[in-house]
C-alpha cells in the first residue's frame, strides 16, 4: 500500500513509485566538460560509468546524463557528438539495469537515446520543441517540462510579475501540449527551473510555493544542485555549496519526485537520516 | 575576472547557536548536540538531518563542521521565511558562474535582461 500523496510515474521499462518525503536521488553525469558547477570532467565511457555506478551504490536511484551544459559560456557541442557521447552511456547504463534521463533540449539527442534506452528526457527548453513530446510519446518515456522563458544557452534575469504564476502558466500550457501530442499525462514530470530565467529571489519565491506545483499531482523535478540562490545567500561558489544543496533538498523534500544532485552519497545519506 | 568587491554573505540564522569544538572550553559545554565529521559528506549529511529539527530551537551546536552547519541553516531560514533573502548585485562579479576546467572563460558577465517577462521576451523558449 503505498503513502497518501504518492505518485507513479510509468517511464518506459520502468515505474516509479514516488512518495511525498522520499524523493528518487537523481545522479548527474556530464558528457562534456561545460558544466559551470560539476567538479569533474569524465572524459571516457569508463570514467563515466564508474562514477554512475558509484552513484547507484550511493543510493541515486536513477543517472541524468547531460550532453550539452546550459551555461552561457562557451559554444554548444555538435549535436553528432552529444549523440555519440551519449549512446554508448545510455545503453552501458541500460544493461546494468540503471533508469537513465537524458538531459537535453534537442530531438536528435532525445530521439537517439530513448532508441537506446532512456526512460525520461529532461527537457531544459521547457519544451520549445515538440518533436521531443512526440518522441517520448512513442518511448512511453516520461517528459520532464521545465520552466525556462529563455532559450538554451542564453541567460537572462527576467522580471517575473509573479513568478509561481508564470510557472503554473507554462506547466498548464506545455502540459496540454505534451498531451496533445501523443503523451499521457502520468508521463509528464514538472520541475519548476531553479536558475533558469530568474534571478535569485524568485527562486526563494517558486520554493516558498511548492505545495502549489505539489496540488498538480504530478511528479516533480527539482534541479538542487549548488544553485546561485543559495550562493547569495552564504557567499559559498558552485562547488563548495553541499550545505545549500542540501537545504534546497531539506525545502522540497515533501514533494513526490526527483532531486537533481552532483553530491549523490550526501543527500541520499540526509534524506535516509530525515525521514 | 578579478572581483573588484567580493559578495559578503550575511550567515545571521536565527535559531541554534553553532560553534566550533575549539570555541568551547570542553566537549560536553552544554551542547544539544555534538558531532565531529571530519570530511566525510555522508556524515555532513546525516548531521544536517539531526540539525534540521533544532532549526527553531535555541540549540548549542558544536561541530568541527560549524561553517557547514552555518550555512545550511541559513539557506533554509529564507526559505522558509525567517530571514529575508540578502540584498544582491547580479553584477557582482563574485555572483557570476565560474568557468570550469577545460572552458575558457568568455565574456561573462551575462546579459540582463530586465523588464516585463513575456512570451517574445529576448531569447524566450516558447514552443512554436
Amino acid at each position: 500500500m503505498s503513502a497518501p500523496g504518492t505518485v507513479v510515474l510509468p517511464a518506459a521499462q520502468h515505474t516509479f513509485m514516488l512518495e511525498p518525503g522520499r524523493p528518487v536521488v537523481m545522479g548527474i553525469i556530464n558528457t562534456n566538460p561545460g558544466s559551470f558547477s560539476d567538479t569533474v570532467h569524465l572524459a571516457s565511457l569508463d570514467a563515466q560509468m564508474e562514477r554512475a555506478m558509484a552513484f547507484v551504490a550511493e543510493g541515486a536511484g536513477i543517472i541524468d546524463v547531460g550532453t550539452d551544459s546550459g551555461v552561457t559560456y562557451g559554444a554548444s557541442v555538435p549535436l553528432e557528438q552529444q549523440v555519440a557521447a551519449a549512446v554508448p552511456l545510455v545503453e552501458a547504463l541500460v544493461a546494468e539495469g540503471i533508469p537513465v534521463s537524458i538531459d537535453t533540449p534537442y530531438a536528435a539527442v532525445a530521439r537517439a537515446t530513448l532508441a537506446a534506452g532512456a526512460c525520461m528526457i529532461n527537457d531544459v527548453s521547457g519544451l520549445a520543441d515538440l518533436e521531443i513530446a512526440r518522441l517520448c510519446a512513442a518511448h512511453d518515456a516520461a517528459l520532464v517540462i521545465l520552466h525556462t522563458r529563455v532559450g538554451h544557452k542564453q541567460e537572462a534575469f527576467l522580471d517575473f510579475a509573479d513568478v509561481v504564476a508564470d510557472i503554473e502558466d507554462l506547466f498548464e500550457e506545455r502540459t496540454a501540449m505534451a498531451v496533445a501530442e501523443g503523451l499521457t499525462r502520468d508521463r509528464v514530470v514538472l520541475d519548476p527551473g531553479l536558475g533558469y530565467s530568474k534571478p535569485p529571489s524568485d527562486d526563494v519565491m517558486l520554493l516558498r510555493a511548492y505545495d502549489t506545483f505539489i496540488a498538480r499531482g504530478l511528479a516533480i523535478l527539482t534541479g538542487a544542485s549548488r544553485k546561485l540562490y543559495s550562493g547569495v545567500i552564504t557567499g559559498a561558489p558552485p562547488a563548495d555549496r553541499l550545505p545549500e544543496t542540501i537545504a534546497t533538498v531539506a525545502a522540497v523534500r515533501r514533494a513526490p519526485g526527483f532531486v537533481r544532485v552532483h553530491d549523490v552519497g550526501a543527500v541520499r545519506a540526509y534524506l535516509d537520516a530525515a525521514r | 575576472m578579478t572581483p573588484s568587491t567580493p559578495h559578503v554573505s550575511r550567515l545571521t540564522p536565527p535559531g541554534p547557536t553553532v560553534r566550533p569544538p575549539s570555541s568551547v572550553p570542553s566537549d560536553d559545554a552544554g551542547a544539544t548536540l555534538l558531532r565531529t565529521i571530519g570530511d566525510d559528506p555522508q556524515e555532513l549529511g546525516r548531521l544536517l538531518a539531526d540539525i534540521e529539527p533544532l532549526r527553531h530551537d535555541d540549540a548549542l551546536i558544536v561541530t568541527d563542521a560549524h561553517a557547514e552547519v552555518v550555512r545550511f541553516l541559513a539557506v533554509l531560514a529564507v526559505l522558509e521565511g525567517r530571514a529575508p533573502m540578502p540584498d544582491y548585485d547580479l553584477d557582482d562579479p563574485s555572483l557570476k558562474w565560474h568557468a570550469p576546467k577545460g572552458i575558457a572563460a568568455v565574456p561573462n558577465p551575462p546579459t540582463i535582461v530586465s523588464g516585463p517577462a513575456s512570451g517574445d521576451a529576448p531569447g524566450a523558449g516558447g514552443a512554436a
